[in-house]
């Protein structure tokens, strides 16, 4: 091991520091979206502070971008900022104003619910199968995985063939007490058993959990384990660039966007292997994101995007999946959503600064970008409340 | 059980101190382990050492957190089991992706970075995370502590993956400056 003194180190920090940072059980904490344009909100800002760092940093006294230092900054690690994009035509976005406060406390962090405060989904967060099954879906195969709550109901008509019977878990952090149930475990309709189960809580109800360490081989493998053309809606997309102008534009389209043709786009090639170092690998900016729901298994509002080096990225099934597209069909995906669907391009404005200036210095800095006759549509949000998006 | 108590029967070298221990804390050190190891198996190993350990260093040891301790212990054997199994294929997987990362912010040069000593380094780490924001102080220690992904972090905190490494990037970016200031880079 390189250097591990250091690695030594990190192992005597303070231990109040240690526990507060204890993760939770690795259970991903619930989600609540407000609305998709709040998701999108959040994502359009993310992606403006990642790009407009870099972008700042990058441009030189005279104003014009140094590309060479652009590949330099990805070849370090970093996040690899947008770079001018005049492919997209801003004119024909509409403008929509996003008031927000800046003064809003953003590392506000919940308090953790009591184990009477927690429904008996979130309560019970691991299950755990040792055991071989003959799945009608997919034939004999190992259950001896983790599955974790997705805080899910299932719906009734989705339950499928009963696996066996399992442990689930769940843990008191205040009273620091391991509490476990002996449970009936039941495939779900459609989705192989080997990425998620449902797990009867209580008397005729039943809870979806999740294998987090699920991998397929291929994109192929992962749209048949899920049933995806069947399973997945897309809630709406969201993509920032900069414009000829050195504008940096965020865009959001609210629309549901068409499954079958972002499958014909960028899911068409079924062999194609899925990455096998994930979290190692430093993905390009993103060219549009969309939203993605699963409403069997209880995701709404995850994410779908394309990357600038042409990767296919996803979180669902909570883990980060990549699949080797091509940048042909990442851009293909990008304009296919500008060209048919209605975006808005957002211009946010600080509640604590003066209303009238920042309206000026607005239109002032969006004339360079949208046309003089672009309708605004105005919107107030409070950012820091609002979950960023998956 | 209290943990005064529990450190009590340590003291007093009855055997159901260990037991108490484990019941108490045996889950969350067993899932740090499965962080390094990525065996569960292995991580079951590791836990039954760290009940040995527990065993032979209380006493003299008293310690404030018995929590803290375990964990501690627990990370420091599941890497030296880390080490010894990934000897022979250095610089696969996620742990030494991690490992990677953070040697990153120290010198490359051997010499330089064998001479410093860990609990100097930890003095150093220490005050820089108290000066980090609660968010990225967290980040920081569930990867570089508790050896969770990137997707892992992003779950448990319920942000976005590329928020997750950026947030790493400029942590390390800090501890780097700091070693720097320090002479250790």
């Amino acid at each position: 091991m390189k250097n591990k003194n250091i690695v030594d180190a990190i192992g005597m920090v303070d231990d109040k520091m240690l526990l507060d940072a204890q993760p939770n059980g690795n259970k991903p904490q619930s989600r609540h979206v407000k609305s998709s344009l709040m998701k999108w909100v959040s994502l359009a800002a993310c992606v403006c502070l990642v790009a407009g760092i870099g972008i700042f940093a990058l441009v030189s006294k005279n104003g014009s971008v140094n590309t060479s230092d652009v590949d330099a900054s990805s070849a370090n690690g970093a996040t690899k900022p947008s770079v001018t994009d005049t492919n997209i035509n801003s004119s024909k976005f509409e403008d929509k104003i996003i008031y927000f406060d800046s003064s809003d406390e953003q590392e506000a962090v919940d308090r953790l619910p009591k184990w009477d405060e927690m429904t008996i989904e979130d309560k019970y967060s691991d299950l755990k199968l040792d055991t071989v099954i003959e799945s009608e879906k997919c034939g004999k195969m190992d259950m001896s995985h983790i599955y974790i709550t997705n805080s899910h109901e299932l719906d009734i008509a989705d339950l499928g063939e009963k696996i066996g019977t399992a442990n689930v878990k769940g843990y008191d952090h205040y009273e620091e007490i391991e509490h476990t149930m002996y449970v009936a475990v039941y495939e779900i309709k459609s989705v192989a058993p080997h990425c998620a189960v449902a797990a009867e809580l209580s008397k005729g109800k039943y809870y979806v959990y999740i294998n987090h360490s699920y991998k397929p081989q291929t994109l192929g493998e992962f749209i048949d384990d899920l049933s995806l053309r069947e399973n997945i809606s897309f809630g709406g997309a969201g993509l920032g660039y900069f414009d000829e102008n050195m504008q940096h534009n965020q865009i959001v389209f609210e629309d549901s966007i068409d499954v079958g043709d972002v499958f014909d786009i960028v899911m068409n090639d079924r062999s194609i292997e899925a990455m096998k170092d994930y979290d190692a690998h430093w993905f390009q900016s993103e060219i549009i994101g969309l939203s993605v729901n699963i409403e069997k298994l209880g995701y709404k509002n995850i994410s779908m995007q394309v990357t600038e080096d042409g990767y296919l990225t996803t979180n669902i099934l909570a883990t980060g999946k990549a699949f080797y597209i091509g940048t042909d069909a990442c851009y293909a995906l990008r304009d296919y959503v500008v060209d048919n669907y209605k975006g808005y391009r957002l211009v946010y404005v600080d509640v604590n600064d003066d209303i009238q200036d920042s309206l000026n210095d607005t239109q002032d800095s969006s004339s360079v970008s949208s046309s003089d006759d672009s309708a605004t549509v105005s919107t107030v949000i409070s950012q820091g409340k609002e979950p960023m998006p998956e | 059980m209290k943990d005064e108590k529990i450190i009590e029967l340590f003291f007093e070298r009855n055997e159901n101190a260990v037991s108490q221990a484990t019941d108490k804390y045996g889950t969350c050190c067993q899932s740090l382990a499965r962080s390094i190891l990525r065996n569960e198996e292995d991580a079951k190993e590791c836990l039954n050492d760290v009940s040995h350990k527990l065993w032979s260093s209380i006493p003299p040891t008293r310690p404030q957190s018995l929590k803290a301790y375990m964990l501690k212990l627990t990370r420091n054997r599941a890497i030296d089991m880390y080490d010894i199994k990934n000897a022979a294929k250095r610089g696969n997987g996620e742990t030494a992706a991690c490992f990677d990362e953070l040697s990153e912010c120290l010198a490359s040069q051997e010499s330089v970075a064998e001479s410093v000593e860990a609990s100097e380094l930890a003095k150093v780490i220490n005050e820089l995370l108290k000066s980090e924001k609660p968010l990225a102080r967290k980040i920081f220690l569930q990867r570089y502590f508790y050896m969770l992904t990137v997707s892992e972090i992003a779950n448990a905190n319920s942000i976005g993956e590329s928020r997750v490494k950026m947030s790493l990037q400029r942590t390390r970016n800090r501890l780097a400056e700091k070693l720097s200031k320090a002479g250790w880079r």
